[in-house]
């Protein structure tokens, strides 16, 4: 028998991954609300309840005012949120009192942070919310001891993956379809073309063992410490490998946060030209969508083409096919008798991003109604208001959380001690990466990114 | 995990010992098992042989078994119909496999899986 040594683990999984993993939980809690403003559109009601807004201000002495009457709605999606939240995490394993009173925490500081970012000094020099966010947490997480009951409330992954599932509803199925081939065609160019150029340096140039050139590159390429995981995992990269690539893919994250956006304001890009760019060239979802979020619609409409539909849901297709390729080749000549154990295809449905589905079927469920109402009648704008409205009015609130935790939990200090020639390796594969994202997003495809931002926006 | 090098992730090393050779366990010595149960009609020397087989790997795991808990004493076991299943995330597998082959264990009589999670919630 020989030594298997790439994942097709199937000791686990199954019909209980159904409840316990929190891809599922983020497609049944964003599929929920949105089957949820159905019903109640269909009795002629809305979500609205559940949905505050903080209005933009000059002047201070106005928001007490703003706040009282927002505070029943912040109320009641505090409420809301807190317990599907809580359900969610304790079904999942973790402590429900831990989890309350750091979702607590993390909701007034969402309020706070909202408030902040909507004072007109702040968005004059580009402090919206989702910066406002990542700034707050940053400076908090990486200066105060963060208390374990407060990490419990820190769910980035869920809250983001939620957030996604919600922005369906406001993507058309049609543009999907219709942009969805050019944003994979854009991706895939740039992914592989990433991912060889960092496996080529790491190999060749820096002599790194193959499994971690490997793992870099996903983390480089594909869909950022998600990545790393899923193909550390395949090609049974060292856990120091694993760690050197998260960390990485944190780094330059992070730096990608404010630097894309800065450019492509400074450049003057439309928003659907930021929204592929930011889709192609940030390493993270989460980090993506902060960084999206600093210009409008079309831009969260362009880099969710580009990053979930171009380059997420490919994940499981790489996962298999590099574990092939750590079987076929790169052991070829330490398995003892020559055999060795081969992949399943069933890594590829392992590694899917299961919250893909439901933003998938989102967009599906909300397009199909707004046919079956009439574009453009007075049914397809009810659905349009109270279910894509508020669907977009929650996502944002989810999204401010997932912000607040990527700063809070972004803690430099506790990153890998890297290593230069990892370091240099990936930082190649960074400047091939964004030299490619802005050729292709800016000069080949600015027209066609443009429109899409221009008139996708549901 | 080395000195300069923080963790970022957890490591969940995974290690199987089939009673059977399932559909991606691949060995020279092909398992009576995968004839027979394509087969309609056996014959008791057939039967036979597969006992043999059976009992050869079930002694073959409980010795891994055994070694793995000598090496570490915190493992998740679960015992299935087709083999023995033992994770932990308390130990590197980079640090089992020596202490396994120390023992005499070859590579051949398991399967290693390493499984990766986000050591923090973060992106």
């Amino acid at each position: 028998m020989a030594e298997a040594s790439n994942n097709t683990k199937t000791n686990g999984g199954g019909l209980k991954s159904l409840y316990l993993k929190e891809d599922w939980w983020a497609v049944w809690i964003g599929l929920g609300i949105i089957v949820i403003a159905f019903i109640a559109n269909a009795m002629g009601g809305n979500l609205k309840m559940f949905t505050p807004s903080i209005a933009g201000f000059d002047d201070w002495s106005t928001v007490p005012a703003d706040l009282a009457a927002q505070a029943p709605k912040l109320i009641a999606l505090y409420i809301a949120m807190l317990i599907i939240f809580t359900i969610a995490s304790t079904i999942m394993g973790r402590k429900p009192g831990h989890f309350v009173a750091g979702f607590t925490l993390l909701f007034v500081m969402a309020v706070i942070v909202q408030i902040l970012g909507s004072w007109s000094a702040a968005k004059a020099v580009n402090l919206e919310a989702p910066v406002m966010a990542l700034i707050v947490g940053m400076i908090i997480g990486n200066f105060v001891k963060i208390p374990e009951w407060f990490e419990a409330g820190m769910r980035t992954e869920f809250y983001v993956k939620t957030g996604i599932v919600l922005m369906g509803a406001t993507l058309p199925f049609t543009l999907i379809i219709e942009s969805g081939p050019v944003a994979f065609a854009q991706a895939t160019v740039i992914a592989v073309s990433t991912f060889l150029t960092i496996y080529w340096v790491g190999t060749r140039a820096f002599k790194l063992e193959k499994p971690f050139a490997a793992t870099l590159g996903a983390g480089g390429s594909i869909c950022g410490v998600s990545a790393s995981i899923a193909i550390g995992s395949s090609v049974n990269a060292k856990k120091d490998h694993v760690s050197v690539s998260i960390s990485m893919v944190v780094i330059w994250a992070t730096i990608m946060v404010f630097l894309l956006p800065f450019v492509c304001k400074a450049m003057g890009y439309s928003d659907g030209v930021a929204g592929a760019l930011i889709g192609t060239s940030e390493f993270a979802d989460a980090a993506g969508v902060a960084a999206a979020g600093q210009f409008g619609d079309g831009a969260m409409t362009t880099f969710t083409l580009m990053k979930v539909v171009g380059r997420d849901i490919f994940v499981g297709v790489w996962a298999f096919i590099l574990a092939l390729i750590s079987v076929t080749s790169w052991e070829k000549d330490t398995a003892a008798d020559g055999t060795r154990q081969k992949p399943s295809a069933g890594v590829i449905w392992e590694r899917f991003p299961k919250f893909v589905l439901g933003f998938f079927v989102a967009s599906i469920i909300v397009t199909l109604a707004i046919m079956a109402a009439g574009t453009g009648t007075e049914a397809a704008t009810a659905i349009d208001d109270n279910v894509s409205g508020a669907a977009k009015n929650l996502r944002t609130w989810v999204f401010v959380l997932c912000f607040l935790c990527i700063g809070l939990t972004t803690r430099f200090k506790e990153l890998a001690a890297t290593g230069w020639k990892p370091f240099a390796t990936f930082t190649i594969g960074v400047a091939v990466n964004v030299v490619l994202g802005f050729i292709m997003s800016t000069i080949i495809l600015n027209d066609y990114w443009t429109a899409v931002g221009n008139h996708g926006v549901a | 995990m080395s000195e300069q090098v923080k963790p970022t992730c957890i490591q969940t090393a995974c290690f199987s010992l089939p009673f059977y050779e399932a559909g991606e366990w691949r060995v020279k010595e092909k398992s009576p098992w995968k004839h027979l149960k394509k087969t309609e009609y056996y014959s008791a020397e057939e039967v036979r042989d597969l006992v043999t087989y059976l009992d050869r790997n079930v002694q073959s795991a409980l010795e891994v078994m055994n070694a793995l808990l000598e090496i570490h004493d915190d493992w998740q076991i679960t015992l299935k119909k087709d083999g023995i299943w033992m994770e932990t995330e308390t130990m590197m597998y980079e640090d089992i496999l020596p202490e396994l082959d120390k023992r005499g264990i070859a590579k051949e009589r398991y399967i290693m899986y390493s499984e990766y999670t986000r050591k923090w919630g973060m992106i």
